[in-house]
């Protein structure tokens, strides 16, 4: 009986400091959330993303019409109160494509930055903190293989052998991705191994998985998290660009570079494909680039402006 | 028994030279930061070790704890060789010996708030595995510097200077160790904030029974906390005594020039010892006593000689030619 | 009064913070005699560093002067024009030497460089008139004379083989001695006054003591006026002849130094010279508890009513949390701000 009673009390308190711990997250992402709508960058950034990434989720009940619906009576049509961006060259309408295109750009681009970050802070800070070992050369042999193909042939390659498909460009943007996040974690490890509280920390007892996990990454990740918002415009971009090459998702997938690829086929018979997709994109990027400043901002607890006064 | 023996330690650090350096023929470089060191600490006993920067005190602090790895030497920790320990006894020695660091605010994580830092010690030693316990051990430790539990949650920067100090302080004593290295714990902190980190030190040590290894550049300190003293130049120990016989008869040249420098205030305002030169590098020590360079005293066998720690009278070390009287 | 060299007037300056603003140097009146030296005592916080920089008006883009005025020879020197500030006052008549010799230094000029540099600054501006031939000196006769000067102040200040080291990098110099190329800086133009910021905190004590045997030399020699502002009161005691002790923005205590270390009429300075270790006598068996001051530096963006100290002041009345107190003389050449003193 005593036993039992052992049990579920143990049980309790971890049900009860785990409840404490994802109370503490929340807080703590909440408080970041607070210091990044400070900022006018950040709203700017909150709002774009905030939209796509609506447009992303909840695009069967926001877009007007159905993206697949053709009306080839109605192609090429200037924007109307009916089709509110106009048609594309099989009469769909094109902000209902748009607004679903959001999911394309928004899988590839999170799902390939975080393998990519995931795979690379591991890497590079295991190949940092043994800097000068067998196992820091491995890894930057690898990370320098990768390297030295120039990036989009290597994609080309990659997605012309694997074939085109989402999850496929998830993967081979995130492995032309990774050796970027490696390299930068490995020398922000080099930098931040020799600092005091690693010092005081080994001199507590820890052992290296609880250093690289709890004391080095948390500390590298102002100018990852910088790198990952760059990055996430930069394969919307890509995305868009294979896609456009015919390399990306098929159609009638609604992706913003396929109704890239077809605007451009058809320039002369309407603009709107192009612009209304150019803007897409540009404007996702745009997006991802502000958010990610004042990220990194609000995520060091040292930048705050408060350290102005030096008296 | 001694809590903590060292016999004759040398912690050496190779300075590698570029890859050109190698091929003019300027082989890898010797810092011999701590070269042939040897004292005692005894249980509850507070060891200054006093000297400028470049002696190589810091080294000495961490050697001790076995954070960075001596050369050569004997260490033994309650009569355990320390240098021959396998990881697991390491990990337990850990527990008996903890480390405060110079810089107070940059040995703390700054992406960790302080209930998280405190709570360290106790996870990495799987002292409890209940969360509740953890959480009274760190609100205790909070309470016992003179901070408030609430603290807990706040980050590092959001500290002073002297509250940071605190932090790493009661982080240290938190597995109640019998011996802290506090590698110069009031440096940077105004002079009423490091009155009461001493204070706050010394209360720890009556209540713990610990035993301090104090390094320290500020005499006036060393002065009032030490029981023993040791005073280091350029990796070695050319002083070293009870605190009496140190500050009363300060033997070796060099302990009378730097006691002799150091600002004291309302005290008469008598002839200064004013050293020539700069501090020679532990790369290339002159040869015999590593002083003599910068000595007003020197003769040859100085210059040729190095001179040992010779005991002079009872608990009084000197390493100095001319001191053999 | 003619020994009085620079004469600053109910000075006031704030910074602008996230928080609000912060009176950091809250209505300061000070004077500097030729050829003095006045160290500002205080701890961290207090505004003395702050003080030091609005005389040159060197403040970081968040600090604001206020009120008050600086008088150095007839002219506030808070209406001068930048210009005329940098080229007239700004190493030439006030020299500064900061506390960390590694940051005053450009790490990618040669040190013979920064200091002729100096020197071309201030003096290139003039035509030089070569002595014997009365013509204006050639641009490369200019900076071989620049050059020497350069030289002879390095040797002055102790550094050996100057005319080699003058082709050094900074690197390639030892804290105390890149703290005599600042030195060398501050003094070639011959300023009438000096604000030595902290200068050997980051020094060893022995390198120490070489740096103020040095500046003491120097101030017998150039009769510079030497604002210098330490929280090192053994330092204070042994290099000033004047002390002013600041807390929370306000001087507190101003007196010439046996004086001041001597009668310590302020609560605040009694206290503080009572913290120092040196001055514990201790019996052999018991470590002695040393006194602290109870409680903390305030909060200077919501600072305390009335006098700043009294949450700490062992003697605090009801008057001093209504009132400021000012500094008033108590005796010749002594003044202090607070009112259990006043009322003696």
């Amino acid at each position: 009986m005593v036993d039992n009673k052992k049990g579920n009390k143990h049980f309790l308190q971890i049900l009860n400091s785990f409840k404490k711990k994802k109370h503490q997250q929340l807080k703590n992402i909440v408080r970041i959330f607070s210091i990044i709508l400070k900022d006018r960058k950040g709203i700017l950034g909150v709002t774009i993303i905030g939209i796509i990434l609506c447009c992303a989720i909840f695009s069967p009940w926001i877009a007007p019409c159905d993206p697949y619906e053709q009306e080839i009576a109605n192609r090429f049509a200037a924007p109307s109160l009916k089709h509110l961006l106009g048609t594309d060259n099989l009469g769909r309408d094109i902000l209902s494509r748009i607004i679903y295109g959001a999911r394309i750009a928004m899988t590839v681009s999170i799902g390939g930055v975080s393998v990519a970050v995931v795979v690379g802070v591991l890497l590079g800070t295991i190949a940092g903190y043994n800097a000068g070992r067998v196992i820091d050369n491995g890894i930057l042999w690898i990370v320098d293989v990768i390297r030295a193909f120039p990036q989009i042939i290597l994609i080309l390659v990659l997605v012309a052998v694997l074939g085109p498909s989402t999850l496929n460009m998830i993967m081979v943007l995130a492995l032309t991705a990774m050796p970027r996040y490696t390299r930068v974690a490995r020398a922000e490890t080099l930098s931040i191994k020799e600092e005091e509280y690693i010092f005081a920390a080994k001199s507590l007892g820890a052992k290296n998985k609880r250093i690289i996990l709890k004391h080095i990454i948390p500390n590298i990740l102002p100018p990852i998290i910088i790198l990952a918002g760059v990055d996430m415009a930069v394969m919307i971009m890509i995305e868009a660009g294979l896609s456009f090459l015919g390399l990306g998702v098929r159609p009638p997938t609604a992706s913003w570079g396929i109704i890239l690829r077809y605007g451009y086929r058809y320039i002369r018979l309407s603009p709107w494909m192009i612009i209304w997709s150019s803007i897409a994109i540009a404007m996702a990027m745009l997006g991802y680039s502000l958010f990610a400043e004042s990220l990194r901002i609000a995520l060091n607890p040292k930048d705050s402006i408060e350290k102005q006064a030096g008296v | 028994m001694p809590l903590l023996q060292v016999k004759n330690l040398c912690t050496y650090f190779k300075k590698d030279a570029g890859a050109l350096s190698k091929l003019f023929g300027r082989g890898t470089k010797i810092v011999r930061a701590v070269d042939g060191i040897s004292f005692n600490i005894e249980e509850r006993e507070t060891f200054g070790l006093v000297g400028e920067s470049g002696c190589g005190k810091t080294t000495v602090g961490n050697s001790v704890l076995r954070l960075v790895e001596p050369t050569s030497g004997k260490i033994f920790f309650e009569g355990k060789d320390l240098l021959n320990m396998g990881d697991k006894e390491l990990h337990k020695f850990r527990l008996k010996a903890q480390l405060i660091s110079q810089n107070a605010r940059s040995s703390l994580n700054p992406r960790m708030n302080v209930g998280e830092i405190l709570s360290e010690p106790f996870e990495i030693h799987k002292v409890t595995n209940y969360e509740d316990e953890i959480e009274e051990k760190v609100c205790n430790l909070l309470k016992i510097v003179g901070l408030s539990p609430d603290d807990a949650n706040k980050y590092p920067h959001e500290f002073s200077g002297g509250e940071a100090r605190r932090i790493t302080v009661a982080r240290a004593l938190a597995l109640h160790p019998k011996l802290v290295v506090a590698d110069e714990p009031t440096s940077g902190l105004d002079v009423s904030i490091t009155a009461q980190v001493i204070n706050l030190m010394l209360e720890m040590q009556n209540k713990f029974g610990l035993a301090y290894l104090w390094i320290s550049h500020n005499l006036h300190i060393i002065k009032h906390i030490s029981d023993k003293i040791a005073v280091m130049y350029l990796g070695k120990i050319v002083e070293m005594g009870s605190r009496e016989n140190i500050f009363q008869n300060p033997l070796h040249p060099y302990t009378q020039a730097l006691f002799s420098s150091v600002p004291d205030v309302m005290s008469k305002k008598k002839e200064k010892i004013i050293l020539e030169g700069e501090v020679p590098s532990p790369i290339n020590p002159p040869t015999g006593c590593r002083f003599s360079p910068r000595c007003w005293q020197v003769n040859p066998l100085c210059k040729s000689k190095e001179p040992k720690l010779i005991e002079i009278e009872n608990c009084h070390w000197v390493a100095c030619h001319r001191c053999k009287t | 009064m003619g020994k009085e060299l620079l004469s600053i007037k109910n000075l006031i300056v704030e910074y602008l913070t996230i928080r609000g603003k912060v009176r950091v140097v809250n209505k300061v009146n000070l004077t500097i005699n030729k050829g003095e030296v006045l160290c500002l005592v205080g701890e961290s916080g207090c505004g003395k560093s702050t003080l030091g920089l609005s005389i040159l008006q060197l403040l970081p883009e968040s600090g604001k002067i206020i009120n008050g005025q600086i008088i150095m020879k007839g002219q506030n020197l808070l209406e001068l024009p930048e210009k005329t500030m940098n080229e007239k006052i700004r190493g030439k008549e006030i020299a500064m030497i900061a506390q960390d010799p590694q940051r005053s230094l450009n790490p990618v000029f040669k040190v013979g460089d920064q200091i002729i540099d100096v020197l071309r600054f201030h003096e290139g501006n003039r035509d030089q008139r070569d002595r014997s031939t009365k013509n204006t000196l050639q641009p490369s006769r200019r900076k071989a004379l620049w050059k020497q000067k350069a030289i002879n102040m390095l040797d002055k200040m102790g550094i050996a083989d100057a005319g080699d080291r003058i082709r050094e990098y900074p690197y390639q110099f030892s804290g105390g001695m890149k703290q005599r190329v600042v030195a060398t800086m501050a003094f070639i133009s011959n300023p009438s006054m000096l604000i030595a910021d902290e200068p050997t905190t980051a020094l060893d004590v022995t390198i120490q003591a070489q740096i103020i045997n040095l500046l003491k030399d120097l101030i017998k020699e150039y009769k510079t006026a030497v604002l210098y502002i330490t929280h090192d009161l053994g330092v204070a005691w042994e290099i000033s002849d004047q002390i002013a002790v600041m807390y929370a923005g306000s001087i507190v205590e101003s007196a010439n130094t046996e004086s001041l270390f001597k009668k310590r009429e302020h609560p605040y300075t009694e206290a503080l010279l009572g913290c120092l270790p040196g001055n514990m006598m201790r019996n052999k068996t018991q470590k002695k508890h040393l006194n602290t001051i109870p409680g903390q530096v305030p909060n200077l963006i919501k600072p305390p009513s009335g006098c700043r100290f009294h949450p700490r002041c062992p003697y605090s009345m009801r008057i001093c949390k209504e009132q400021q107190p000012i500094l008033r003389e108590v005796s010749p050449g002594h003044s202090v701000a607070c009112f259990k003193k006043e009322s003696r």
